[in-house]
Formats: structure tokens, sequence, C-alpha cells
């Protein structure tokens, strides 16, 4: 009798913590409801967003004119010579280094790593040089090292005779898949 | 509710983020997930565009933008400038200034650019707005897609637009754009186990339920909780669609169903203690209070952070309890309370830890040591006391971009640091010019740190009040043992006291 009573008190008691049983359906929500952000939530990071990017975007315009003021501080405007890069996308050679000298001077070397490749196929064009040369008649010789289509070395040589006035030059070395043969080869073309 | 995932190399995790619904849950993409890579333009013709194009493909947005704003601005773009709009559209997006992105993409449809490019650079703005919590624009910026895209796009497309329709409550038309992204031609092309699909067909199981389309759901979430899993994602996912069929069945009473589906799921991964504790609540149903111990015992093992063990350590002396073992229930409560308390006090550490502002400097250092690609995902918690009770928290897209602000605002203040030397030893300035650019150094630095410290107020209220939700849930806990605990002595005590 007494071990009736002491069950039916027992599961009485034990009945308090059905309420946390109860809870158990809730710790799948909870989880959910630690991390939901409330509207307000939401409207401060929407409008905390929109201040981050209008001061970001006023230090790209800021940005853009300290570029022009390093610009005039470490180049003169005359005889300014830019050399770019290009790749045709879709090539299946790799180039791995290129080599620029003028009048046989050494004037820049790039070994280009793997994002590097990957911007070029993308149709980027990779500065190779920026800066003044004396103005006259010059060679410009670019030396390329890199791998062929057939998986074999390659190793390419080519020059430019180049007049610099006072104005910016930019020259591109295009570098593209040759008609008949596995290795690339390197077109230029003078911008104005 | 909603889960994202996060991956990590050889590591995967299945997140809840935000946005309750109605108990079924869907599969969210996350910052990583959709990570958007810059639009890749078709025939850039003016070479220095294609220079500044390079910088950006090369991982620094920056440098790209501020060059071709300096080219623009010094009248060098010469050859169709259009394109250069575009193009620093694209670098805008890429450096998450979605804003200023859309005005520029005003001009897609009448550039030159091919039909598949311009949906790629919509597609990508609708990623990135999408990334910012801005819903309704990233669906516009969908609409505006022409045709086809290509396999991934087209599945990343599909896939977006149906979450942002299930974010909207449109089940009717999240469910059509699901059920394209199970298009047998779209699905040849990336192969059966295509996350992208598998992911797909799990959110497509929960639009049918949401929808009213119970039976095709739990038949779409059968098939994915039975398939072959070779990878830990996939585990992963069939693991989840078997709970949620399984806690499905459980919240309507019938836990025979709801067995079916919890033995599926595995006892280990990162469901796996709400699979313990889905199961002992299943053979409780049952009145198999013996068993139920078996699933609930070993889940009380297990980390007590998670709020599934803490269920888990109040189920046990329940169970005992409705085995008459009284003593067991009361060591057990015992047990539990020290827990509790133990759990209190880490998460009061990782309070006082946020509050002394700990917290926005560790994650803007463990996000300036990341390599240039994921700079801004936060993949691992920081060394805070009790950070695991914030990791849901972080994973949060709204957390991140407000972290990837963060971080970007103080990189900014160290550039104007730099700007401000480089015009101190700038020669051949006038005097006027020289006090114009350090006037705007100044005031730029000004804003900065307004909007520094806003940002960094907010981190911290959200982490403040996960935090206190934790704190609060545990207590409440912890009242709860005391007061049965208190009832177990006094029937005892009544108990002892008829006895004598």
């Amino acid at each position: 009798m007494k071990k009736t009573s002491v069950v039916r008190r027992g599961v009485a008691f034990f009945g308090v913590s059905l309420v946390s049983l109860g809870l158990l359906a809730s710790g799948m929500a909870y989880t959910a409801s630690a991390a939901e952000g409330t509207v307000a939530e939401v409207t401060r990071f929407v409008q905390l967003d929109a201040a981050a990017e209008r001061v970001l975007n006023k230090m790209v315009v800021l940005g853009a004119e300290m570029a022009v003021l390093r610009e005039t501080q470490e180049l003169s405007p005359e005889n300014q010579l830019l050399v770019l890069v290009t790749v045709d996308p879709g090539s299946f050679f790799r180039l791995s280094t290129i080599q620029l000298q003028i009048d046989e001077r050494m004037l820049s070397f790039h070994q280009y790593t793997e994002t590097e490749l990957v911007a070029l196929q993308q149709g980027g064009s990779h500065r190779l040089f920026w800066g003044n040369v004396p103005g006259g008649q010059h060679q410009l010789t670019f030396s390329m090292v890199g791998r062929a289509s057939n998986d074999s070395d390659f190793q390419r040589k080519s020059t430019l005779a180049i007049i610099f006035g006072e104005n910016r030059s930019v020259v591109e070395l295009r570098v593209v898949p040759s008609k008949d043969q596995p290795l690339p080869e390197m077109l230029f073309k003078e911008w104005k | 509710m909603v889960l994202l995932r996060v991956n990590k190399p050889g590591r995967v995790r299945l997140l809840v983020s935000k946005g309750m619904l109605g108990g079924m849950v869907y599969l969210l993409l996350s910052a990583q997930t959709l990570a958007a890579p810059p639009v890749v333009w078709d025939h850039i013709e003016d070479p220095l565009v294609r220079a500044a194009q390079f910088d950006l493909l090369a991982g620094e947005p920056f440098e790209a933008i501020t060059r071709l704003e300096a080219d623009l601005a010094q009248g060098r773009i010469r050859h169709r400038p259009a394109q250069a709009q575009l193009v620093l559209g694209g670098m805008y997006l890429a450096n998450g200034a979605y804003h200023k992105a859309v005005s520029l993409f005003e001009a897609l449809g009448n550039s030159d650019q091919p039909q598949r490019i311009q949906n790629m650079a919509w597609l990508s703005l609708a990623q990135v707005q999408y990334q910012h919590g801005k819903t309704d624009e990233a669906l516009v910026s969908l609409q505006r897609i022409r045709g086809e895209l290509s396999g991934q796009a087209q599945q990343e497309r599909l896939l977006l637009s149906g979450i942002l329709l299930m974010q909207g409550q449109q089940f009717e038309q999240a469910v059509a754009s699901l059920r394209q992204l199970g298009q047998k031609s779209l699905v040849r092309q990336l192969g059966e186990k295509s996350v992208w699909t598998t992911y797909g067909r799990f959110n497509l199981g929960v639009a049918l339920f949401r929808q009213g389309e119970e039976d095709e759901g739990r038949m779409l979430l059968e098939e994915l909780g039975s398939g072959a899993a070779d990878t830990e994602e996939s585990r992963t996912l069939r693991d989840k669609a078997n709970l949620m069929l399984a806690y499905h069945y459980l919240n309507k009473n019938e836990p025979e169903k709801a067995q079916q589906y919890f033995i599926k799921t595995r006892l280990q991964g990162p469901m796996s203690s709400r699979a313990l504790l889905g199961l002992g609540r299943v053979y409780s149903a049952k009145e198999l209070h013996k068993k139920s111990l078996v699933p609930w015992l070993k889940l009380s093992t297990m980390g007590a952070s998670d709020p599934a063990v803490q269920d888990g350590l109040l189920a046990v002396p329940f169970a005992f309890g409705k085995l008459e073992a009284f003593r067991q229930a009361l060591e057990y409560y015992q047990l539990a309370l020290e827990k509790f308390k133990s759990e209190v006090e880490q998460v009061r550490q990782a309070e006082a830890a946020v509050n002394s502002g700990v917290l926005a400097d560790e994650l803007t250092r463990a996000v300036g040591n990341q390599p240039v690609d994921q700079r801004w995902l936060v993949q691992d918690l920081p060394n805070t006391p009790g950070a695991r009770y914030l990791w849901q928290l972080f994973t949060t897209n709204e957390f991140q971009e407000t972290l990837k602000n963060y971080a970007q605002l103080r990189l900014s203040l160290g550039r104007l640091e730099q700007w401000s030397i480089r015009i101190d030893d700038a020669k051949g300035l006038t005097p006027v010019r020289r006090r114009e650019l350090e006037k705007q150094v100044k005031d730029l630095q000004g804003e900065l740190l307004v909007v520094l410290e806003r940002i960094q107020t907010h981190l911290t209220v959200l982490a403040q009040e996960t935090l206190k939700g934790h704190e609060q849930r545990l207590l409440g806990y912890a009242s709860e043992v005391r007061f049965s605990m208190a009832q177990m002595y006094d029937y005892a005590s009544r108990r002892w006291g008829d006895e004598q």
C-alpha cells in the first residue's frame, strides 16, 4: 500500500520534470532564436552596412586622388612608358617569367603566380613596367619563359624598336598561340 | 529557422541561422558558398581598363578601383569608355559596394556585352545583395537575367531564387524554381551528386511540405536520407533530411514513424546530439523509459554548450524518475546542476570578454590573418572563453558582412595614415592643394571612426544578446533542477517521516 503511494507520488513528482521534457522540443527552436535577427537588428544592420559603404566609397574617391599624387611624385609626366602583358584567353601555353630590357639594360622581370596567370587568362593585362625612359629611339627586348601546349618548356625572345616622344607611351605585349607550332608568339601594339 | 552551410576544406558544418519556417528548416547559403567571383567581362578594349581588371582578378579590388578611377579622372580611358563604367561596377561589387554597382549596372542592357556576361553580372549582384540582407533587391536582380545560364551558374541562380522566394513565404514559386534545379538536363551537366542539386532537392522537399504537398516532400527527403553519401557534406545533409522527417513525425505524435528516421541518422557528426535527443523522446513517448536512457545517457556525456545536450541532461533524471529509480534521478539532477553552473560561468566569462571589447579585436585579427581570397571569412572561433556559445552568431551572413565592413574600415584607417604621410612628404604641392588633401584625410578619418564605433557597438550588442539568451536558458534549467531536487528531498523526508 505504501509502495503504491510512493509510485503515485513519484510520478506526480516527476510530472514537474515533464515540463523540462516539454522543453526538449523547444531546444531545436531555441538554437534558431538565438541567432534570429529581430526587425530592429536587421534595420540596424542594413543602416550600418549602408553607412560603411558610403565611407568606403569616399575612400575610393580619395584613393584615386592619392594614386594621382603618387604618380606625380614618382614619375615625371614626360617620357612615361607603360608596358602591359596580355595573354589570349583560352591559350594552352603557360607563362612562367617575362624579362624586359631597354637597349640591353634590364628594365623589369616578373615571375607569374597562379592567381596572376588566371587573371591573364580571364582578360586582365599585367603592368610589367611603368616608369620614365629617356626620349628618342630605343629597343625593347622581351624574353619569355614558359611551358608550351605540348608540355615542353619554351623560351622566346622578341625585340621592338620604338621612338619615345614627350607623351606617355603604352606598349602592349600580346602573347598569342602560334598558328603552326605549339609555341606562343609575341605581338606588339602601341596604344595612342 | 534557416540552415546555412559553412565550408572549410575537410570540414563541414550545418548551422542554424535565422528565420523560423514553421518547424521545417531549409538550407541557406552562407557567404562562403556564395562568394561570387568577380565578373569576367568580354573583350575589354582599353588596355588601362584591362590592367585594372588584372588587379581585381589578382585579388586587389581596392587598388583596381582607385587605379581605374584615377585613369578615368585623368582622361586616359579613350577606348570605349562605357566599358570602363561596367568594369568599375564589377569592381565596386567585388568590394561589397553593391549600391554603387547597381547604379553602374543600369547601363548593362544597352552595353556591348553579350547576354551571358550581362546575366553573370546580374547573378553576382543578386548574390552580393543577398549577403547584405537585401532579399527583395536580390530577387529583382535575378529577374533581370534573360534566358538560361550555363551549368553551375544556372544552379546557383535557381537555388538562390528558391531560397529568396521561400524567405518571402512564396512557396509555390519557390517550388517551381527548385523543380527547375532538378531538371535532368541540368543535373546531367553537373552530375547527380552535385552539391547544388542535393541542396536544391532538400530545399524543394521543405518547400513542398510548406506548400502542403507533404507526400512529395517526404519522398524527396526520404530519397535524400537513404541515398549513398561519399562526402562528409553529403552525409551531413543525409542526416539533416532524416532528422527533419523524424522531428516532423515526433511532433505529430507518431513516434513509430519518427523512430525509423532517427535510427538512420549517424551518431557522429553535427547532427548526432539532436538525433540522440529525439531517439530518447521516441522511446519515452512509447513508455520505454529504460530504452530512452541509452541515447540520453550517451547524449549527456557530450559537450554541454549544445542545447540538445542541455536538454539531455534534464531528460536523464526524468527517465530515471519514470523508472522509479529516485536515487539515480537525484544523482543525475545533481550532475546536471553542476554542468549548468559550469556553463553559466563560461557564458559569463564570454560576456566579460565581449564587454571589454576583446571580441571585435580578436575577430579582426582572425580575419586579417587569412589568405587574400578568404580574407573576410571567419572560419575559426577566436580564442575567447565561452566563444563556442557565439559560433552560431559568427556564421550568420549579417555578422560576417558587418565584420567584413569592420575589418575593411580598420584597414582604411591604416591607409589614411599612409596617405597623410605621403601628403606631408609630397613636393611641389600648392599650399591650397595640400590643405585640401589634409582636410579630406582628416574628415574621412573622423567619419570612419564614427562608423567603426557604431559597428563595434552593434557586434558587441549582438554578442551580448546571444550570450544573455544562453545564460537565461541555463539559469532557467538550473532553477528547474533545483526545484525538482527540492521536491525530491521533500518527498524523501516525508517518506522517511512516515516510516519513523
